[in-house]
């Protein structure tokens, strides 16, 4: 059924009319073709009956008075019939008073046993009322044969007549119910190849068909009038995206113009009045006698050398900030950076244990300056707050489509607000004198470089013990070309 | 199957007709002479037509009728008495030799005349001249005297001479399927060796 499945509804339709007819045809020939065969038997049946009692009653008185030959001249009459093959008289008892065998019996018992098609026919003589013999007439039936054959073969061709009208007559009748569906598919695959929802289909007719067509240009309708409308909304929506980003944009530039400039501001500017300052508590210490004055000298030195570092750090993070989405992207070997950052950090905590869990081959795109300072500022938080004589064991995970790199630390617990730990200038954990990381810049630039790397950042307590899990999720964008690599 | 159990049928009967046959003529040579003479006079019988004033249809019987020494056998008498013939039954009647009574005469449908009444022949037959009697006998040239039908002894069957003629005069029809199996002969043809 896969081939009549695939057929066009045209063929299909003509293909389901001619096995109805042919159907019907067939069995009205072969009924005609029984009905004429069993007419023809019976007819034959009938004609040696009637030959039978002829003879028959031709013979009564060959019978009476013992006279086979006279039997026999009259058995012998039958040559003329010459299907007729053979016919017998006998006599009371049942013995064979006379018979007759046409003389093709002889020749043909071959052909007479292939085709054993005869029929026997057997009459009672009656004479008087009173039964004194039999006669028995066998004919063959290669005439009744021929004649079946030849109505067989005319009924055939009477059929195939039929059933060749029938296509010229189908294949054109099929159009009433074919042709509006033709043209309702033309008109899809107008709509389709085009997208024009303009298109209606024609209607010829009231039926369920004319219905189906109806609907169909109902729904273009309703297609058409949305599309317009869903057009129009998404001009609408376009310009304003289009305004929006523009904007975005925009703020963004002043943005990181801003932090541009206040970079600039700091390390010019303000330098220049540390500078001074400074210049002038040197100053103030060679000319002054009093050493009462020592301790605010010393003190107001080492606020000066905080303030400079501190607004190195702020001058950092802001060009960081302004310049870290102008970096340029490569190929990064995580597993390859996690394990040379790792010997170099074991070279230079020399009193500190690390441990690494780290596959091979795990590669994203991006910066690797970046991605080698993100890790550096995440090691340098984890020692600061580490338990003395833990280890700080680096991870690397490979998901589906994205890299987890994490830093763990025993140590003390996070805050409640973990979230913030991320922002600039917020030091929520215990501050230790004259480091760095108070100022909270570090954890910054791991949060800006996790976002400049479509990914985050994200810090955990840990399970089952003291401590904290820092995780940069990074998105694995180049994995195909990782793999290759 | 019914095809070929009358074929079967037909080649067995072929097969055993060849050798039957003469088994047919040797039973026929079996039945006494007389009783065959007497069952053929019978079924002349049947193959004849009397006028309805001779044989009424409201008639219940047929009489046959010997005249002089009867020839039969009861054996033979046995076998076609009270037999049918034409719807009635058939009697037989015993006349002694001599000429038939009036009576008599009109009481037979079928008159065998025995072998003894041969001397007396042409009275009897003179007798009974016209009436509607079939006259048969195995008195050698019966039919030709003025008889109607003579049972000629031939070498292994009897045959039968007919004499249209007489039959014509006393108002009788024999069926042609009698006819076409006798030798028609008249009174007037001088006889011919049978």
């Amino acid at each position: 059924m896969r081939t009549f499945r695939h057929l066009r509804i045209a063929h299909k339709l003509v293909i389901i009319m001619m096995i109805t007819s042919s159907v019907a045809v067939l069995i009205m020939a072969v009924a005609m073709v029984l009905n004429q065969a069993i007419r023809e038997r019976r007819a034959i049946a009938s004609q040696l009956e009637t030959i039978a009692q002829l003879i028959g009653s031709r013979s009564t008185g060959a019978l009476a008075f013992d006279d086979p030959r006279t039997a026999e001249e009259n058995l012998s009459a039958l040559s003329v019939k010459p299907n007729i093959v053979y016919a017998a008289i006998h006599d009371v008892k049942g013995d064979i008073f006379a018979e007759y065998r046409a003389p093709r019996l002889e020749e043909d018992t071959y052909a007479l046993w292939i085709f054993p098609d005869t029929v026997e026919v057997a009459k009672d003589i009656v004479l008087d009322g009173e039964r004194i013999g039999r006669v028995v007439i066998v004919s063959d039936l290669a005439e009744y044969k021929a004649t079946v054959i030849r109505h067989i073969a005319w009924t055939f061709a009477i059929v195939m007549g039929c059933l060749t009208l029938g296509i010229i007559v189908s294949a054109r009748l099929q159009k009433v119910i074919s042709g509006p569906i033709m043209r309702l598919r033309t008109a899809m695959d107008t709509v389709s190849k085009r997208q024009d929802y303009s298109i209606r289909a024609e209607k010829h007719s009231d039926d369920e068909l004319g219905v189906l067509i109806d609907g169909f240009n109902e729904m273009l309708r309703e297609i058409e009038g949305r599309d317009a409308e869903l057009a129009r909304y998404r001009a609408g929506l376009e310009t304003e995206v289009m305004a929006r980003t523009e904007e975005l944009e925009q703020a963004n530039r002043k943005r990181l113009s801003w932090l541009q400039m206040l970079a600039r501001f700091l390390r010019h500017e303000l330098r220049t009045s540390t500078a001074g300052i400074r210049t002038s508590l040197e100053l103030i210490d060679r000319r002054t006698r009093d050493r009462s004055i020592d301790i605010y000298l010393s003190r107001a030195r080492k606020s000066l050398e905080l303030m400079s570092t501190l607004l190195e750090s702020v001058a950092n993070a802001s060009s960081l900030e302004a310049s870290i989405h102008r970096d340029e992207k490569t190929r990064v070997d995580l597993s390859e950076l996690v394990r040379a950052c790792l010997e170099e950090y074991r070279s230079s905590y020399a009193e500190q244990e690390f441990a690494a869990t780290c596959p091979p081959g795990v590669a994203i795109r991006g910066n690797e300056a970046r991605l080698r300072q993100m890790l550096d500022n995440l090691v340098a938080n984890a020692i600061e707050h580490s338990r003395p004589a833990s280890p700080i064991v680096v991870t690397l995970d490979k998901r589906d489509d994205r890299v987890e790199l994490s830093v763990i630390n025993e140590g003390p617990r996070l805050p409640d607000n973990k979230e913030r730990l991320f922002d600039l200038y917020i030091s929520l954990r215990g501050l230790k004198e004259n480091r760095e990381e108070h100022l909270g810049v570090g954890l910054y630039v791991v949060k800006l470089v996790a976002e400049a790397h479509g990914g985050w950042a994200q810090a955990r307590d840990l399970e089952g013990k003291e401590g904290a899990i820092f995780t940069v999720t990074l998105p694995r964008v180049e994995c195909e070309y990782a793999l290759k690599g | 199957m019914q095809a070929h159990y009358s074929r079967f049928v037909a080649l067995v009967a072929l097969a055993v007709g060849a050798l039957a046959k003469p088994l047919v003529r040797g039973d026929a040579q079996a039945i006494e002479e007389d009783t065959l003479k007497a069952v053929y006079t019978y079924q002349l019988g049947k193959f004849t037509e009397w006028p309805a004033t001779k044989l009424s249809p409201s008639e219940t019987s047929v009489t046959y009728c010997i005249l002089g020494r009867n020839p039969f056998s009861p054996t033979a008498l046995e076998a076609i008495q009270g037999k049918a013939v034409k719807g009635r039954r058939l009697t037989i009647a015993i006349y002694p030799s001599g000429l038939l009574s009036n009576e008599a005469i009109s009481a037979c449908h079928v008159l065998f005349v025995s072998g003894s009444e041969k001397s007396r022949l042409r009275g009897i037959l003179a007798q009974l001249e016209k009436a509607p009697v079939l006259t048969v006998s195995d008195i050698e040239g019966f039919a030709r005297s003025g008889g109607m039908v003579a049972l000629v002894t031939a070498e292994y069957r009897i045959g039968i001479e007919i004499n249209t003629d007489a039959l014509r005069k006393a108002g009788l029809v024999v069926s042609s399927k009698l006819l076409e199996l006798a030798k028609v002969v008249s009174e007037r043809e001088p006889g011919r060796a049978p």
